[in-house]
């Protein structure tokens, strides 16, 4: 109860932030490059992928998306603790009754879910685009909904980490600074050994397991929650 | 200090200590705050006054010793503590592209206050005419009003504010101080206001506690603070100890000047050599003390009237503490 309160509060800070601009950006952004990228050599793109014209597309757009989706994390984590440096509001909004581990937990729940929106606009903008294409009505929707969510998933240790440096520096030049970098080592992703979390939402290791990547995340970026949420329980506001 | 036994504090904190490192920014703190006093929380810059009060609210640790309000241990009923507790600390916290009613929202549905509550603190600090403004655009002034809303919103027993005029122009001092003076009579709540201004506090504060250097000087009324700070007479004498003696003798209680300065702050001025002090008493009995001390043989240079405002006693109680 008190964290849906709490949500709703979290999306009260964040209006007319820009934020939703943002995120369609990052959503529809993707796809509107890989129109870009057809427009330009459609022929040749066509002709390269005419076995399976679907899941060349969606390869392309899941290899774009992953710089959007790390850029993404890094900004709203950012825009989202943002909010309470700029006035430094920590100081009123933890004298209030509520317990820590719950501001905590709606920041990173709002953070989820906005990018989660980005991921499903992902998702429809690539429907659309593969039919505008012609690339006929056999949808393979298993591998839509694989590059569209498991990035994500695999994302997590990377969201956990930008909100956590968000949160406890009040100069976001440092966050911002440590998301930029990530992001350029995640594009080589493919280069990276398996055990390195920037390289999980390319979904790519040794298993040829995209569900391997996206578990690893999702269990490692709760490891990296938590102990993110036990710091600024413990922390001193300023 | 004055010390009464009182299991109804509403802040009570026992050997409150913050250290950073080595350095305590605030030592061994035992606040006493009863209910329905105005407390002023006085201290130069940098004495630990900010401090103290984001222990209060429980936004840091404390190193040592204990924070209780409402006669509950603040460590482990945060939750259910703060919610009878409203605060403003230092400058005002706001979301700037937010207008004054959203920055409300924000907090009431925190606290989950009825909607209607949100007019009537706008009214309270009249802001009802620029709720829908943006809180960028406001003035220092209005957005330390919205703060001061913001702390009523949940009809908080106990207000706790910190330098709650910094930056204000007089009339917004005024309006301000008119403001905090009103609230324990109209809703019966507790105040806590911090301040490094003595007249600030002199002027609304029931009750006053010194710090100076992290510690606690004095705690106690405003009554006994102005009371410590009445004229003396000081006389420039030829030989202190026996002018001393002399006036010991016909019953006078007195003092070496230096003595007093030495006891109260750790060194004594140069001016202050040659000179005793007297409690101050009417035009008769001092020509009488003057009287028997020339007939003793002790020339008297000057008698002076010492009146000692409540400014110097602040500035003599909290210098002290800096040469010590």
């Amino acid at each position: 109860m008190m964290l849906l309160q709490l949500l709703a509060v979290e999306r009260l800070k964040i209006r007319r932030k820009g934020i939703w601009p943002l995120i369609a950006a990052g959503g529809f952004g993707v796809v509107l490059l890989e129109a870009a990228n057809y427009a330009v050599r459609y022929d040749y793109l066509i002709q390269q992928s005419a076995d399976d014209p679907w899941g060349s597309m969606l390869h392309d757009i899941h290899f774009m998306a992953v710089p959007s989706l790390m850029m993404g994390l890094t900004i709203i984590a950012s825009m989202l603790a943002g909010v309470e440096h700029a006035t430094n509001s920590w100081k009123q909004t933890l004298a209030l009754p509520l317990s820590r581990l719950s501001v905590y937990a709606a920041k990173f729940l709002l953070l989820i879910g906005l990018m989660l929106a980005a991921c499903t606009m992902l998702a429809v903008g690539s429907i659309v685009l593969g039919l505008c294409l012609s690339l006929g009505t056999d949808i393979p929707y298993a591998e839509l909904l694989r590059i569209s969510y498991l990035p994500m998933l695999a994302a997590l240790p990377i969201g956990a980490v930008q909100l956590w440096l968000s949160v406890s520096l009040a100069n976001q030049a440092i966050p911002l600074t440590v998301g930029i970098l990530g992001t350029v080592v995640s594009m080589f992703g493919a280069t990276l050994q398996d055990y390195i979390p920037y390289k999980w939402p390319m979904l790519i290791n040794h298993w040829n397991e995209p569900l391997i990547s996206a578990a690893l995340g999702l269990a490692v970026g709760l490891v990296i929650y938590l102990a993110g949420s036990v710091h600024f329980v413990r922390k001193d506001v300023k | 200090m004055k010390q009464i036994i009182n299991s109804d504090w509403v802040i009570e904190t026992s050997g409150l200590t913050k250290a950073i490192g080595r350095k305590a920014l605030v030592k061994d703190l035992n606040l006493r705050v009863g209910r329905g006093e105005i407390y002023g929380f006085l201290g130069p810059n940098g004495a630990g006054k900010t401090t103290t009060i984001r222990m209060l609210l429980g936004l840091i640790r404390p190193t040592q010793g204990s924070v209780k309000l409402f006669g509950q241990e603040l460590k482990n009923n945060r939750i259910e503590v703060l919610r009878r507790v409203g605060s403003l600390v230092e400058y005002p916290s706001y979301y700037g592209h937010l207008t004054g009613r959203e920055n409300l929202e924000a907090v009431r549905r925190i606290l989950g206050v009825p909607a209607g509550r949100i007019d009537e603190v706008l009214s309270i600090v009249r802001l009802t005419k620029d709720a829908g403004r943006p809180v960028k655009g406001y003035s220092l002034g209005m957005k330390q009003r919205l703060g001061i809303a913001t702390a009523l919103l949940g009809n908080p027993e106990l207000l706790i504010l910190d330098e709650p005029t910094n930056g204000l122009d007089p009339s917004g001092i005024l309006e301000m101080r008119e403001l905090i003076k009103s609230m324990p009579q109209q809703h019966g709540i507790t105040i806590v206001v911090s301040s490094h201004l003595l007249s600030e506090i002199e002027q609304m504060a029931t009750q006053v506690g010194i710090i100076a250097q992290g510690r606690l000087i004095t705690q106690e009324s405003i009554g006994a603070l102005r009371g410590r700070s009445k004229g003396r007479i000081s006389m420039r004498v030829s030989a202190v100890p026996q002018a001393l003696k002399t006036l010991s003798a016909i019953g006078v209680q007195t003092e070496s000047a230096a003595a007093a300065e030495t006891t109260r702050t750790g060194a004594a001025y140069d001016e202050n050599a040659n000179r005793i002090l007297i409690d101050s008493v009417d035009d008769e009995i001092t020509a009488y003390y003057v009287r028997t001390l020339v007939e003793s043989g002790i020339e008297v240079y000057r008698v002076e009237e010492e009146r000692q405002s409540l400014e110097d006693l602040f500035l003599k109680l909290t210098d002290g503490e800096e040469s010590l």
